[in-house]
């Protein structure tokens, strides 16, 4: 073994006694090599960092990944009192740092969450403590209490990312954030950018398909920033807001334009209640199908193709009246496969079933009776990265709409297949997973309708 | 509390060429930084905070390595004092190359090979995990993280010199 790769399995405890004394022994004798070693440290430190750092945002691309000490000083600005970080300091007590990152120097507590459905990898039960990381509400109310004191009230559909006890970051969706004075200087940033608070309450509404930002001051002061322009501007004062887009940050005052900040639409969602399911062509069901998910997969034999298919009873809802819907999905790792076989995007497309002699399927039926694409229509597809395992995914288009329309009080069959198949070569190909509605932490398939 | 937020991550990487596992590391972190801030005042300026925080922080690593010797096979007392006196001379400025380097020097691996990389900060199992999904044993896939890492490190040390010069 080479002096570089001992050091590397050294800092991996993956040397025998023996070993390490030989390599104590060459280190002994060489200051280069000790060199190497002070150097293969500071890397083990670095890639620490990384493997952190996406495990916040498992999509970003390496190069997209600032160094730790541009994430770290939004945060140091914003400290802005002393006072600020005493109290940050004795209030971490012992968890500060505790034990790694991964096992969770807590940065908030989840105080409450009312019909929350989450997917996250964080722990989601009322009480826990939150180590950085995403929480994605899919529906109900849900309460962040920050070590600081700050406290983040978030509304579903809506991304938050935990990144320290002062910092988070709503990808989209809307909450209110309330800073005591113990966490003056809580950055709360969002896509467009993001605001200080100075104290007390202001709401935000991040809207991802006009891509801008909402914020509107309850009580107290923020200071908002676009960065894109540079520009700052302070709000002092309930009903003051501010919306930031890629162009511009425009204030306003609340009460000249009264809607500004809307609540959000009504929306309706509605589950498969158990009823999906998935098929392999040789029907080994038993072996091969874990009923907590959804499996799909197309392989260039076809010899282990898997699809799945599932419904929902429109009987609850009056269709009359709705503007758009979303038919959602949520990718959960997968057990079985290789992404390394995989093409760097993979296309899924989801067809609607309009033969009806196969409406009537059954949970364990058989591959050669199951609703087939053929059967249907193909209503829209979507991509996924291979380097995604988790997420969001679905359509939203008028094909989808009209279908259902089309269907309005009956029940409504999906069929869902892997349109691409693997990378010649690299041993067998990922089975994408979905979770089902028995899935233990992501929600099950479901249907979003919102009214005009 | 600011200057150490500030240079967290080179006192980290210091702790790092000290102690042998991240547990203690972090522990050690914890035990300086409480004695920092009872001591904050023997600190005569912001300029010279790293080398008074690499001080402390030194001596809290050696003397927790006792300790994580009882299980864990260990670099001499001796030895490890010469690589402390190394990674203290590293200045903060080499740490942030380290990590630009590594940046660069990651993205030339495989989506796989990046993947095993990452796999030991992911928690006890993951690697192990991994290999129940490949054709490879746990063994075989330390030794090549072993070698991958070894590769990496030679980019980046390639990277940090021209840095340097």
């Amino acid at each position: 073994m080479d002096p570089q790769t001992q050091i590397q399995r050294y800092l991996l405890g993956d040397l025998t006694e023996d070993e390490v004394a030989e390599l104590d022994k060459l280190l002994n004798d060489d200051p280069e090599l000790r060199r190497e070693f002070a150097l293969a440290a500071a890397m083990d430190t670095g890639l620490r960092e990384v493997a952190f750092e996406r495990s916040i945002e498992p999509a970003e691309a390496v190069s997209q990944i600032q160094p730790a000490t541009s994430r770290t000083r939004f945060v140091l600005t914003a400290v802005v009192s002393v006072a600020a970080a005493v109290i940050v300091m004795v209030s971490l007590g012992p968890a500060f740092l505790r034990a790694g990152l991964f096992k969770a120097a807590s940065v908030a507590t989840l105080v409450s969450s009312e019909n929350a459905a989450w997917e996250s990898s964080l722990p989601t039960t009322p009480g826990s403590e939150l180590a950085p990381g995403v929480m994605k509400l899919v529906s109900g109310v849900a309460t962040v209490r920050f070590t600081s004191g700050a406290e983040v009230v978030v509304e579903a559909p809506a991304s938050l990312t935990l990144n320290s006890t002062m910092k988070a970051k709503l990808e989209y969706g809307a909450a209110v954030v309330t800073v005591p004075d113990s966490a003056i200087g809580f950055v709360l940033e969002t896509p467009n950018g993001y605001a200080v608070d100075y104290g007390t309450q202001f709401a935000v509404r991040v809207d991802q398909r006009e891509k801008q930002s909402d914020f509107e001051v309850i009580d107290g002061e923020i200071a908002v920033h676009h960065p894109e322009t540079g520009d700052e501007v302070r709000l002092t004062g309930q009903g003051k807001t501010a919306t930031i887009s890629e162009a511009a940050l425009v204030v306003a005052d609340f009460e000249q334009q009264s809607d500004s900040i809307e609540t959000s639409a009504d929306v309706i969602r509605i589950g498969t209640n158990g009823r999906s399911t998935s098929i392999l062509r040789n029907n080994k069901r038993k072996k091969f199908i874990n009923p907590e998910v959804l499996s799909v997969k197309r392989t260039n034999s076809g010899k282990w193709d898997y699809r799945s298919f599932f419904a929902f009873d429109l009987s609850t809802v009056n269709l009359d009246n709705v503007g758009t819907a979303r038919l959602r999905l949520n990718l959960v790792p997968s057990t079985r496969g290789l992404v390394s076989a995989l093409p760097k995007v993979n296309r899924f497309g989801i067809y609607g079933l309009t033969d009806q002699t196969k409406a009537d399927w059954e949970i364990e039926c058989l591959w050669e009776d199951s609703p087939r694409p053929e059967d249907g229509i193909l209503l829209g597809m979507f991509e996924i990265n291979r380097s995604e395992n988790r997420g969001s995914f679905g359509i939203q288009n008028e094909e989808l709409l009209n279908f259902l329309k089309k269907h309005d009080g009956s029940s409504v069959t999906f069929i869902l297949i892997r349109e691409t198949t693997q990378i010649n070569g690299v041993g067998p190909s990922l089975t994408h997973m979905f979770a089902s509605d028995s899935h233990p932490e992501a929600v099950g398939p479901m249907l979003e309708f919102s009214f005009d | 509390m600011r200057l150490f937020v500030k240079h967290e991550p080179a006192l980290r990487a210091f702790a790092r060429s000290i102690l042998p596992d991240w547990n203690s590391v972090e522990d050690a972190l914890q035990e300086a930084s409480v004695t920092m801030w009872e001591k904050l005042g023997q600190l005569g300026d912001e300029d010279g905070f790293l080398p008074w925080a690499k001080v402390i922080v030194r001596f809290k690593c050696l003397s927790a390595i006792a300790t994580v010797r009882r299980n864990r096979h260990v670099l001499s007392d001796e030895v490890l004092e010469l690589i402390a006196d190394e990674a203290e001379a590293m200045d903060a400025g080499e740490i942030v190359n380290v990590r630009r380097a590594l940046n660069t020097c990651l993205s030339q691996f495989s989506a796989p090979h990046q993947e095993l990389l990452l796999a030991p900060y992911a928690g006890d199992g993951r690697v192990k995990q991994l290999a129940e999904q490949g054709p490879k044993s746990v063994n075989a896939l330390y030794k090549l993280l072993g070698r991958l890492r070894a590769k990496l490190a030679t980019c980046v040390r390639g990277h940090v010199a021209t840095e340097m010069s």
